[in-house]
């Protein structure tokens, strides 16, 4: 939980409070390590997705040139 | 904190993580899950209520991270923001698939795992309570403190999950927060 500075002191206690319950929760039943599996799909995912796309993040096509003007 | 584990080390180190999974770099994709996996879970849990489903929502926002990752822009809230958006997408999607396989589940029966019943006996009273007051506020409440607290996003990064104004979810939070106070003194009762 972050705390902010536009938060009142009351608010603030209470996402604390609230924090802490939910977080003996998510300790009381923890992911464990990522399956392997996951993470071999995640890797063909990422060099299926560079195939196709070429690096990911860089355009799909090139920006067009602007004709040259007639004379 | 987070329930799950710290939401953010170093803000530029985790942008250079970031270009190079963008770049294709299935490394870094594969610490961005190992960093991610720990609150997406927790996250998904609490939505889904047991192990299995989760895993499957948290694999499934990863694949779908890295499909649309060409879409990804820092000028939004942030890497984190954006994948816990497609996770509450793909939580929104499971959710509707199971309710054309089982009945719908109302609110507070939510179904929970064998051991998480034993772990809720080992609960102190105090989180025991805070949890009952939780479970009596909406799911537009619910939807936003799950956020601040479990998947440990700002209230920034929460409004661009849930597409509303950061002042109007800073405000929602307040009014969340006071609810579950009176739920809470009510318990005390």
């Amino acid at each position: 939980m972050r705390a902010e500075r536009s938060m009142s002191p009351e608010d603030l206690a209470t996402l604390e409070l609230l924090s802490a319950a939910l977080a003996a929760e998510a300790a009381a039943t923890p992911p464990g390590p990522p399956p392997a599996e996951h993470l071999t799909d995640l890797a063909h995912a990422v060099q299926a997705r560079k195939r196709r796309w070429g690096a990911i993040g860089q355009r799909r096509h090139p920006r067009r040139r602007r004709p040259p003007r007639r004379r | 904190m987070a329930a799950g584990s710290a939401p953010l080390e170093d803000p530029e180190a985790l942008k250079r993580l970031v270009d190079r999974a963008l770049h294709g770099d299935a490394d870094a994709w594969t610490t961005l899950y190992a960093r991610l996996r720990p609150r997406l879970f927790a996250f998904c849990l609490r939505r889904l209520g047991n192990r299995e489903d989760a895993e499957d929502a948290v694999a499934e926002t990863m694949m779908r991270a890295v499909r649309s990752a060409g879409q990804f822009r820092w000028r939004g809230a942030g890497f984190d923001a954006w994948v816990f958006r497609i996770c509450k997408n793909v939580i929104i999607d499971m959710s509707r698939s199971r309710s054309r396989q089982t009945a719908l589940v109302g609110r507070g029966e939510r179904p929970l795992d064998p051991a998480s019943v034993e772990e809720q006996a080992a609960l102190s009273e105090e989180h025991a309570a805070v949890r009952r007051a939780f479970d009596h506020l909406s799911q537009d409440d619910r939807d936003l403190l799950e956020l601040r607290v479990v998947a440990g996003l700002s209230s920034e990064e929460a409004a661009y999950v849930l597409q509303r104004r950061p002042g109007a979810v800073r405000v929602a939070q307040s009014r969340a927060l006071k609810r579950l106070r009176t739920y809470l003194a009510e318990e005390d009762q």
